[in-house]
């Protein structure tokens, strides 16, 4: 039986990796069934309310919601 | 995989090196590693409370326009964005390299980790070969950017673009990261390594890699 996964969406600066994998086959021959989620569209904190320390990101939003396992910081 | 940072200046700019930028405005995208890559190439040049930053839109396209408009005096970009502003006229006063770290659910199946890391193994080893001919996958993110379209394979330094294979993050490792966040009051407690990393889970995906 094939493993599934969802990772949370990867870019090419971050994951070119993870991109040629999928395109070249190589995680379905590895018996996955990778699925790589498309960008989080939720509202941000205004710009001019973004600090260091309240940043505001999208990054690990979908696996905190149960939608994908992984995803890159 | 190894993610580039660059500290850029637009064309027109004073600035040539990362002190130049002592007091002066950084636009940063907070909360993302390129935001903690620009604090690091900073705090590498200058005092730290001479490191003066504002925060910058996380789209890199955004960015670029921002910082070309003067809303700030240098900004991060990683690729194609470095390359585009290269190709524009700015200027590289710093440049650095990070890991991305793969972060994992509590309960995310190590052997289906395991198949994404062989899978990933098998990748860098075929980009590796031929670096050139990935370039285009920057291409797809930015459907909508003529900046980033109008580049060719040839127009990027393939210097920047750093693949290897996945590893456990060794605990000193992730101690430092953690200790460097909190010394900015980016994240609060103290680093306990059981906390923050699943050995047992780690070991069974890399083993299953191998």
């Amino acid at each position: 039986m094939a493993l599934t996964m969802a990772i949370e969406r990867v870019m090419a600066f971050n994951g070119l990796d993870v991109l040629v994998a999928k395109d070249e086959g190589f995680f379905a021959e590895e018996g996955l069934d990778l699925t790589i989620a498309g960008p989080v569209t939720d509202a941000l904190a205004p710009l001019d309310q973004r600090t260091a320390t309240n940043p505001a990101t999208t990054q690990g939003r979908r696996q905190a919601r149960g939608e994908a396992a992984m995803y890159q910081a | 995989m190894v993610v580039c940072g660059a500290l850029v200046a637009p064309p027109t700019s004073d600035i040539y090196t990362p002190q130049d930028l002592a007091g002066r405005r950084v636009g940063l995208d907070y909360g993302n590693g390129t935001a903690y890559a620009g604090f690091q190439m900073l705090e590498g040049a200058v005092p730290r409370d001479a490191v003066v930053t504002v925060p910058a839109a996380t789209p890199p396209n955004e960015r670029f326009t921002a910082l070309m408009r003067g809303d700030f005096e240098a900004t991060v970009f990683q690729e194609p964005y470095i390359t585009v502003a290269e190709k524009a006229g700015c200027r590289l006063v710093s440049v650095t390299f990070f890991h991305g770290t793969w972060v994992a659910s509590p309960d995310v199946n190590p052997d289906a980790y395991g198949a994404l890391l062989r899978g990933i193994k098998r990748a860098v080893a075929l980009i590796n070969a031929d670096k050139r001919r990935y370039m285009t996958y920057f291409h797809r993110d930015f459907p909508g950017c003529p900046e980033v379209q109008s580049l060719t394979p040839d127009d990027f330094n393939v210097g920047r673009i750093q693949l290897k294979e996945p590893t456990p993050i060794p605990e000193a490792d992730a101690r430092w990261a953690w200790e460097w966040m909190a010394s900015w009051g980016l994240i609060d407690g103290t680093f306990d390594v059981t906390t923050q990393i699943d050995r047992k889970i780690e070991a069974r995906a890399h083993e299953v890699a191998r």
